[in-house]
C-alpha cells in the first residue's frame, strides 16, 4: 500500500475500529472451535431448562447456555462464524471475478461496436442492458427465489447464489473507472505499442481499478454475511443442523422474552462483523482515495 | 323392525369411555347466571377461504361453519352423537337405513322455514359431481351415490348422473330418509361435519362459487360483514331453534392476526379467548396459577409422525424401520416443548379407541442396534463403524415444529445406530407433492388430524391400501398390508362398537410391528378466556364452541385493571 494510503488508514478512528472486529472475528472463526471445544451438534440433555421450561442460561459448562435443542449456543456462535466468513469471503470472490470480468469488457469496448453498420452491435451495451434487467430485481428478492428453486442447498450453493446474483453493481463502478483509465495516456500508449487487448486490461487496466475492488470486495463481504444470514433467518439457507447465526436468530427469536441471549448472541455477532467489514471499507476507501483526503 | 337411535347409542358407549376428558366450559366454574347480550372478540392468525358448508374444510373456516349452519346430527360434549337439526334419529337394526324427524319451524337466515326438502337438496348440492367438495367420499355409502356422483357409463362410453341422490328421500315436511348400500360404522360421525348441512334456498340446489360472499344456512348466528382478510362480524339468529341461544348479540374475529399481537390484544381485553400460543407464552401462562382457571388443555385431537417409505430402499426392510423406531427417545425429543405429548399409538386421546395402556412403539437402543443386525447393517456405537452407508433425506415442510425442534435431536439420536439422517426443507406444497408420489421420498414428516372422532378417520386416508395412488395419495409410507386392509374393511361395516374396537387395536398392533410411522407424539393446544368470558366449550371434532358463551358484561368494564395485573409477567 502506498504509505500515504497507510497513513491515512491509520488516522482513520472506523478504519482501525473495523480493523479490530474483522480481526477478532477471523481468530474467533480460526482458533475458536480448538479454544472452546464444544460440539455444536450435540444435544446436552443434562443441561435442563430454565424456570419456566425456556432454555437453559448460561452456566459453567454453557457460557453462553443452550438453545432449544439442547445445544451448546457458544459452539454454535464459533462455528457459525466460521460459516459466515467462507460463505462472505467466497462469495465476494465470486462476485468480484464477474462483476470485474463483465466491468472490464463492458468498459473498455464503450463506443465500440461488433459487425458491420448498423447491424453492430455494442459489447458494452448488452452487458450493461442486462446489468440494468439484473438490478431491477430487489437483490435479496432474487436469492430467495434461487434458494427456494434449489432441490438442495449446501455452502456450495450459497455461495453460489450469492456471487453470482450480487456482481452487478460491481461491473457497473468497475466499468466506470474502466472508461477513465482506458483513456489515459499509458494505456493510449501501451495500445499504440501494438498491446493485446487483454494484456493491456490485466496490466495497465486491472491494477488500477484495483484500490476500487479492495474496497467493494471488503464492503461486499459484510453484505454477504448479511445475506447468508437473511437467507437462513427465512429457512431459505442451510439446511439443520448446521449452526448459521441466521438460524440461531430465527430459533432465538421464539424465546426472546424468556431466554433473550438466544436471540442477542447471534445479534450481536452478526452485527460485529457486518459493521466491522463496512467500517474497515470505508477506511480504505478513504485511505486510497486521495481526492477527498489528501495528503 | 327399527330400533331408535341404535347406532347413536352405540356410538356413545364406546367415546364416553374411550374419550380423554372433553372438558366442560370453563365458565361453568363459576356459578353465575347467564346473561344476554355482548360482542366476543376473537382472533386468528389465518384466513377464511370459504364459508360455503359444501367446500370449507379447514381449521380456520370450521368454528365459522359451526356457528352459521347446523348438521342433522352432532357430538355431544361426553363424545356421545345427539341430534341437533333432527329431533329423532332412528337407526334400523342391519344399520342400512336411517330416519330423521326434523325440527319444526327453524328458520333459515333469511326467515324461511327449512324443511326436508332443504335437507334433501343440500345434502345433493354438496355431493354433486360438480361441486368442489373435499371429501365427498364420506358418504359413499349412501345408496345411489356412485351414479349420482360418479356417474355411469353407457355402452358408448358417455358418462351419466342420475338427477337426484336415489338413497336420500323426502318423506314428509319434516321427514326424511337416507339408505346406504351398505352398513356403514362412519356415517353417523360424518353426518356431524358441515359438508351436508342444510343451507338457503339462495345457496340453490347447485354449488355456485358466489353464493360464498353471503352463507345463509340455520345456525345460531348470521353473516352480518366480512371484509375480506380483515374481519368476520356475525349477529345473533333471531330465529335460532334453541330459544335460549344464542346468549351473544354478535361475534367479531379478527382474521391474520399474528400469535404475538393476539397475544397482547388479550392481555389488554381487546381480545375473549386466546388460542394460538407461542411456546414461550404458554409457558408463562401456565405458569401463573391466576390463570388456572380460566385456561385448559384441549385434548389432543392429532398425531404426528415420521412416515418410512415402506417400497423404497432402505426402509422396504422391516427391520431397518423397526430399528428407526426403536432408535428414537420421543420423550426426550418433546420433553421441552408443552404442547407435545410422546406417544406410542395413532390414535390421539381425543379419537375413540386411543388407550392409554397400550404399549406400541418404545424407545430402546439394544433393540434398535440389535434390527440393525438383523437387516443387515450392524454398527458399532463404540468405533462409530458400520450402520447403513448412505445418508437417508428426511423430508419435511419449513417452518415447522417438527424441523426446528425435534428432527435434530432425531439426527443425533438416530447416528447412535448408524443411520446418517440429513434434513430437507422445503415449502409445504413441494412437500406434499414430493411425499405424494410413488418412490420420490424415503423419508419425511407425517402425521393427521382427525376430522371426526372416529379411528376408521385416522387408519383409512393413511395407511390403507386403498389410499395409495401415484400421487397426491395421504398414504405416504406406500403401506399395503393384506391383514390391515381386511381390518379395516370390516370394521367401517362393522356397527357392535366392542367389535370394531378390536379391530383397530389390532391395526395399532400392526403399525406398531411393521412401523410405516414412526410415531411420534400428540399435538394439543392450550386456550384461555378472559375472565368474564363464560360457557366457552372444546369442540369434540375441531376447535373452539362459542355457540353457548356469554360474557358477564359488568365484570368486563370493571376487569381491564385486573387484566393488566393478571399478566404473567412484567408487572405485579
Amino acid at each position: 500500500m502506498d504509505p500515504r494510503a497507510l497513513r491515512r488508514f491509520r488516522s482513520h478512528r472506523g478504519a482501525l475500529i473495523g480493523s479490530a472486529m474483522v480481526l477478532f472475528v477471523v481468530l474467533v472463526a480460526a482458533f475458536g472451535p480448538m479454544v472452546f471445544g464444544l460440539d455444536p451438534l450435540t444435544s446436552d440433555f443434562e443441561s435442563g431448562r430454565g424456570a419456566a421450561g425456556e432454555p437453559a442460561g448460561p452456566s459453567a459448562a454453557h457460557w453462553l447456555g443452550t438453545d432449544s435443542v439442547y445445544r451448546d449456543e457458544l459452539a454454535r456462535l464459533v462455528y457459525g462464524a466460521r460459516l459466515s466468513l467462507v460463505i462472505g469471503v467466497a462469495a465476494s470472490a465470486l462476485s468480484l471475478l464477474i462483476g470485474t470480468t463483465f466491468g472490464l469488457l463492458a468498459g473498455y469496448s464503450q463506443g465500440r461496436t461488433i459487425g458491420p453498420g448498423v447491424l453492430g452491435v455494442s459489447l458494452d451495451g448488452i452487458i450493461m442492458r442486462i446489468v440494468d434487467i439484473g438490478l431491477c430485481f430487489p437483490f435479496l428478492i432474487l436469492v430467495m427465489a434461487i434458494g427456494a428453486a434449489l432441490d438442495e442447498t449446501t455452502v456450495g450453493t450459497v455461495l453460489v447464489v450469492l456471487g453470482s446474483t450480487s456482481w452487478l453493481g460491481t461491473a457497473r463502478i468497475v466499468r466506470s473507472q474502466t472508461m477513465r483509465v482506458r483513456d489515459l495516456d499509458f494505456v493510449t500508449a501501451s495500445r499504440a505499442l501494438g498491446q493485446r487487448t487483454p494484456m493491456v486490461l490485466v496490466r495497465h487496466v486491472l491494477p488500477n481499478v484495483a484500490g476500487t475492488l479492495i474496497v467493494l470486495g471488503t464492503i461486499s463481504v459484510a453484505q454477504m454475511i448479511l445475506a447468508e444470514s437473511a437467507l437462513s433467518y427465512l429457512n431459505l439457507g442451510l439446511p439443520p443442523p448446521t449452526p448459521s447465526w441466521g438460524t440461531m436468530l430465527l430459533e432465538g427469536q421464539r424465546y426472546f422474552a424468556g431466554a433473550p441471549w438466544l436471540l442477542a448472541a447471534p445479534g450481536v455477532a452478526i452485527l460485529v462483523a457486518v459493521m466491522g467489514f463496512n467500517l474497515l471499507g470505508e477506511g480504505l476507501r478513504e485511505a486510497l482515495d486521495a481526492r477527498e483526503s489528501p495528503p | 323392525m327399527r330400533r331408535r337411535v341404535r347406532a347413536l347409542g352405540a356410538m356413545a358407549m364406546v367415546l364416553g369411555t374411550a374419550c380423554e376428558g372433553l372438558q366442560g366450559p370453563i365458565g361453568e366454574r363459576r356459578d353465575v347466571p347467564p346473561e344476554r347480550g355482548g360482542t366476543l372478540e376473537l382472533a386468528n392468525y389465518s384466513d377464511v377461504r370459504s364459508l360455503d358448508p359444501a367446500v370449507a374444510f379447514d381449521q380456520t373456516s370450521i368454528p365459522f361453519l359451526q356457528l352459521l349452519f347446523t348438521p342433522l346430527v352432532d357430538y355431544a360434549p361426553d363424545g356421545r352423537i345427539v341430534p341437533l337439526l333432527a329431533e329423532r334419529v332412528d337407526v334400523a337394526s342391519d344399520g342400512l337405513r336411517h330416519s330423521f324427524k326434523l325440527r319444526e319451524g327453524v328458520l333459515f337466515h333469511d326467515g324461511q322455514e327449512l324443511t326436508a326438502d332443504d335437507v334433501k337438496r343440500s345434502i345433493e348440492r354438496a355431493l354433486d359431481p360438480e361441486t368442489p367438495c373435499p371429501s365427498p367420499s364420506f358418504y359413499a355409502s349412501i345408496a345411489g351415490y356412485s351414479p349420482f356422483h360418479d356417474g355411469v357409463k353407457d355402452p358408448a362410453g358417455k358418462v351419466a348422473f342420475a338427477p337426484h341422490l336415489a338413497g336420500v328421500v323426502v318423506e314428509g315436511r319434516y321427514a326424511l330418509r337416507i339408505d346406504l348400500s351398505e352398513p356403514d360404522a362412519t356415517f353417523l360421525p360424518a353426518l356431524t361435519l358441515y359438508f351436508l348441512a342444510p343451507v338457503c334456498r339462495s345457496g340453490g340446489s347447485k354449488y355456485a362459487r358466489d353464493w360464498n360472499s353471503a352463507p345463509c344456512g340455520s345456525g345460531p348466528f348470521r353473516l352480518q360483514e366480512w371484509s375480506a382478510s380483515r374481519e368476520i362480524t356475525l349477529r345473533r339468529h333471531d330465529g335460532y331453534f334453541d330459544p335460549g341461544l344464542p346468549y351473544l348479540d354478535g361475534i367479531r374475529w379478527s382474521l391474520l392476526v399474528r400469535p404475538l399481537t393476539q397475544r397482547f390484544k388479550f392481555e389488554k381485553g381487546e381480545l375473549d379467548h386466546l388460542r394460538q400460543l407461542h411456546a414461550n407464552d404458554l409457558r408463562a401462562y401456565r405458569g401463573d396459577p391466576r390463570w388456572q382457571p380460566f385456561a385448559q388443555w384441549e385434548p389432543a385431537k392429532g398425531t404426528e409422525a415420521v412416515f418410512l417409505n415402506t417400497q423404497m430402499p432402505p426402509f422396504d426392510k422391516v427391520e431397518l424401520r423397526r430399528a428407526f423406531a426403536a432408535a428414537v427417545d420421543w420423550k426426550r425429543v418433546v420433553a421441552a416443548q408443552p404442547d407435545a405429548v410422546a406417544a406410542t399409538q395413532m390414535l390421539p386421546p381425543a379419537v375413540a379407541g386411543h388407550d392409554p395402556g397400550f404399549v406400541g412403539q418404545t424407545y430402546d437402543r439394544e433393540k434398535a442396534l440389535a434390527h440393525m443386525r438383523r437387516a443387515g447393517y450392524p454398527f458399532d456405537p463404540a468405533t462409530g463403524r458400520g450402520g447403513y452407508p448412505e445418508p437417508v433425506t428426511f423430508v419435511a415442510p419449513t417452518d415447522t415444529a417438527m424441523v426446528e425442534n425435534f428432527a435434530p435431536i432425531l439426527q443425533q439420536q438416530l447416528a447412535k445406530i448408524g443411520i446418517r439422517m440429513r434434513i430437507k426443507q422445503v415449502s409445504y406444497p413441494a412437500y406434499l407433492a414430493e411425499t405424494s408420489r410413488r418412490n420420490r421420498v424415503a423419508l419425511g414428516y407425517g402425521g393427521w388430524s382427525m376430522d371426526f372422532p372416529d379411528a376408521s378417520d385416522f387408519f383409512e386416508p393413511t395407511l390403507s391400501s386403498d389410499a395409495i395412488q401415484e400421487e397426491e395419495t395421504q398414504n405416504r409410507a406406500f403401506f399395503a398390508d393384506s391383514e390391515f386392509d381386511a381390518l379395516l374393511k370390516r370394521a367401517h361395516h362393522e356397527l357392535d362398537p366392542l367389535a370394531r374396537a378390536a379391530m383397530y387395536r389390532r391395526c395399532e398392533e400392526i403399525v406398531r410391528d411393521q412401523v410405516p410411522w414412526a410415531i411420534g407424539f400428540h399435538q394439543r393446544w392450550y386456550e384461555l378466556v378472559q375472565p368474564y368470558v363464560h360457557g366457552y366449550a372444546v369442540d369434540a371434532k375441531h376447535t373452539e364452541d362459542m355457540r353457548a358463551v356469554w360474557i358477564d358484561a359488568g365484570a368486563r368494564t370493571s376487569g381491564r385493571d385486573l387484566l393488566a395485573v393478571m399478566r404473567p409477567w412484567g408487572r405485579r
